[in-house]
């Protein structure tokens, strides 16, 4: 348990909410420990246990998953300020500060929120964390197809929440 | 490209950077938690439950030992203590009889 702690946390910690961390990682490590005689030693433990991790990381936001209203007025006042520091940066630091800020994390999570379960493990693994779509689609037991489609529709809607939001400060004259 | 796209980049740019800042110091904080891991990892149980068991097992033993010295506070003491005099007052040699008794 210990030779894998590293690479299981590194795998939930920044799928699932801060304070849902420690749950999933113990769900996962009991999942391995349930399902140790289904083990064939045909893959690479290391691997086996990613699946079960990424899957364990899946199923919490399928039963936690609350489709919330697309309300930019729910953005604080903080986040706003984010944006907008952000997009008027001219330089490389200036964007490099930004993207360490507690708000940048925050805004992204609340983007996610907007995805259902399936998007948001299909960008989160693909968009996020550079895993090529064939490795995505052995993780979460789809058909490299199927994380393409959700993947498409992942960004999309992402990139549609972000334009609606800059329009809506244009009009609004920020 | 357009201005919207431009700007809907740099933002989706410094999202992704974001995404990876802090995982490392996540990892390492979690690890603090292990010995709970541990326990929860031999005995197949969640979080929740192990911290359900937990608490059920303090209270049920402080009960019980509120309850042992109720009884001996009250009348149970007093009884066994005045039996407890008796016995060390008999001599030795009736004990063995008293017992049979």
């Amino acid at each position: 348990m210990q030779r894998y702690s590293k690479l299981v946390s590194g795998l939930v910690a920044n799928k699932v909410p801060m304070g849902n961390i420690e749950e999933v990682l113990q769900e996962v490590f009991v999942q391995a420990f349930k399902s140790l005689d289904k083990y064939k030693a045909q893959a690479p433990f290391k691997h086996w246990l990613s699946v079960i991790a990424v899957r364990c990381c899946h199923n919490f936001w399928r039963e936690n998953y609350r489709r919330p209203e697309a309300h930019f007025s729910l953005i604080s006042d903080e986040h706003e300020r984010w944006l907008e520091d952000l997009l008027a940066g001219q330089s490389e630091e200036d964007f490099k500060m930004q993207t360490q800020k507690s708000e940048a994390k925050e805004f992204l999570n609340w983007i996610l929120e907007h995805l259902t379960p399936d998007d948001r493990m299909a960008l989160s693994l693909v968009h996020l964390e550079n895993y090529s779509v064939k490795e995505a689609a052995a993780l979460l037991n789809w058909s490299e197809s199927k994380v393409k489609v959700r993947m498409h529709r992942a960004r999309l809607e992402m990139r549609t929440l972000l334009h609606n939001l800059i329009a809506q400060k244009k009009v609004a004259g920020l | 490209m357009n201005h919207y796209e431009e700007q809907i980049n740099k933002i989706e740019n410094a999202l992704i950077q974001a995404y990876n800042a802090d995982s490392e110091l996540l990892v390492n904080n979690l690890w603090q938690t292990k010995t709970m891991l541990e326990i929860n990892f031999i005995t197949g149980q969640n979080a929740s439950q192990v911290l359900f068991l937990d608490r059920f097992l303090w209270l049920t033993a402080t009960l019980l030992i509120v309850a042992v010295l109720v009884s001996f506070i009250g009348g149970g003491f007093n009884a066994d203590y005045e039996v407890l005099l008796a016995l060390l007052n008999e001599p030795l040699s009736s004990l063995s009889t008293n017992f049979l008794v």
